[in-house]
């Protein structure tokens, strides 16, 4: 069943494709969250309330676009209401890493790894809008240009530049070299 | 998708990314890659259950959510902005029942304080369906037509009897219903030898006093809002006031 048909069964009352749905999409609303946030439970509440929000916003789905591309959209912005919600709180959290599969470094590998993690996410989440948005959506939702043109109502052109701009930012507050 | 750790790829500005950003570019796609973690078992079915049960609250939190639309009228607009934020809007389940606890240590402690009355009315009101708010204002309403009628009778006979001149005056003024003017006549009549010329002036200074009886909610005269509304109930029913 293709994005149109699907919404409007779900828009129709049927809750089985409502199901089909989050089942088909909830790994890569999870992954967008999870990259923004840094913590599964933190996830799991960010996903849930996309596919919330998504349900009660179907109707205003045009089709244009993927599905898949407008709800890694809601992804972002709820991910990143939510980090910017709990920037005054630390978290005792150790879970982060826990789940990430193929990883067998040696402790100190591993705290190095997460500070960088924990440097990144944090310089993308301090980005001014629009440029944090289409730096979230291309590298953490994997998003292609042309999907974030659509799902974003912007030119391809501006996407280009906001992503351009964005990138040199985080270049300065990261530090990262040149590739050589 | 990628994770092979190369400097570039195709999730970089399409071709056109300047070489001094390749590194941020490639930065970011090491950690998206490495951030993949599986999704938790469950979640598909979480997510459903809270589609399907929304909007996930309790009792409580229904009755004051089912209230929302209506910017729960009677409550003063602090109290109302406040449970539009705790409630206002579907939670994370796992915060939900920190969210309720919440909204009902504000119902607790609105009813233990003074101004709790009308938040109990309120919610009455609401129980019973949108029309009945206006009944919850009554009880204080009820206080206003004596307080109103008073003046109007009293004072003006009782300070005249020296204006024999002027037997008619008294029933003659009832039709104007200007019940002020019996307080300012005793001041200035003291010096003035035409004791007719008063009633014309005196309105003006408390034009207001003739549509208390229905205006003033509160019984004090004053229309709470200080607006010239004659139903500020229906406003409130309505829900519009607490739209700060």
């Amino acid at each position: 069943m293709d994005d149109p048909a699907l919404v409007e069964a779900v828009i129709a009352g049927d809750q089985d494709a409502f199901g089909r749905l989050v089942e088909r999409e909830t790994g890569s609303v999870f992954r967008v969250c999870y990259r923004v946030l840094g913590r599964v439970h933190d996830a799991q509440d960010a996903t849930q309330e996309t596919f919330v929000i998504a349900y009660r916003a179907l109707p205003t789905y045009r089709g244009d676009g993927s599905l898949a591309a407008w709800l890694a959209r809601i992804a972002t912005r709820q991910a990143l209401r939510t980090a910017s919600r709990r920037t005054e709180t630390a978290s005792l959290d150790v879970d982060a890493s826990a789940e990430t599969p193929g990883r067998a470094m040696d402790p100190v590998s591993e705290l190095v790894e997460a500070e960088r993690a924990g440097a990144i996410r944090a310089a993308v989440a301090q980005l001014p809008e629009p440029y944090r948005e289409v730096v979230v959506l291309r590298f953490f939702a994997e998003l292609s240009l042309g999907e974030i043109s659509i799902a974003t109502g912007r030119p391809l052109g501006t996407v280009k530049s906001h992503l351009h701009r964005g990138l040199a930012r985080l270049r300065d507050r990261l530090g990262v070299e040149a590739a050589a | 998708m990628s994770g092979t750790g190369r400097p570039v790829s195709g999730r970089d500005v399409g071709g056109d990314l300047d070489v001094a950003l390749v590194g941020v570019s490639a930065e970011l796609e090491r950690y998206a890659d490495s951030a993949t973690p599986h999704v938790p078992d469950g979640l598909v079915e979480r997510i459903l259950d809270a589609v399907a049960s929304e909007p996930m609250y309790s009792p409580v939190g229904r009755l004051l959510a089912a209230m929302a639309p209506a910017g729960w009228p009677g409550l003063p607009p602090a109290l109302a902005g406040l449970f539009r934020a705790v409630v206002g809007r579907p939670r994370p389940i796992r915060t939900a029942m920190r969210i309720e606890a919440a909204a009902l240590l504000v119902v607790l402690a609105c009813v233990v304080t003074g101004a709790g009355g009308l938040a109990v009315l309120a919610v009455r009101g609401m129980a019973a369906g949108p029309g009945p708010v206006t009944a919850s204002p009554p009880g204080l309403v009820q206080a206003t037509p004596p307080l109103a009628s008073q003046p109007v009778v009293m004072p003006a006979p009782t300070n005249m009897p020296d204006a024999s001149p002027m037997p008619a005056p008294t029933p003659a003024r009832p039709s104007a219903a200007v019940p002020t003017v019996t307080a300012r006549p005793s001041v200035e009549r003291n010096g003035k030898p035409a004791p007719v010329q008063p009633p014309p002036v005196a309105p003006s200074p408390r034009p207001s006093a003739s549509a208390p009886p229905a205006a003033s909610p509160d019984g004090s005269g004053e229309p709470v809002d200080g607006g010239s509304d004659p139903i500020p109930s229906a406003e409130m029913s309505a829900g519009s006031s607490p739209s700060r």
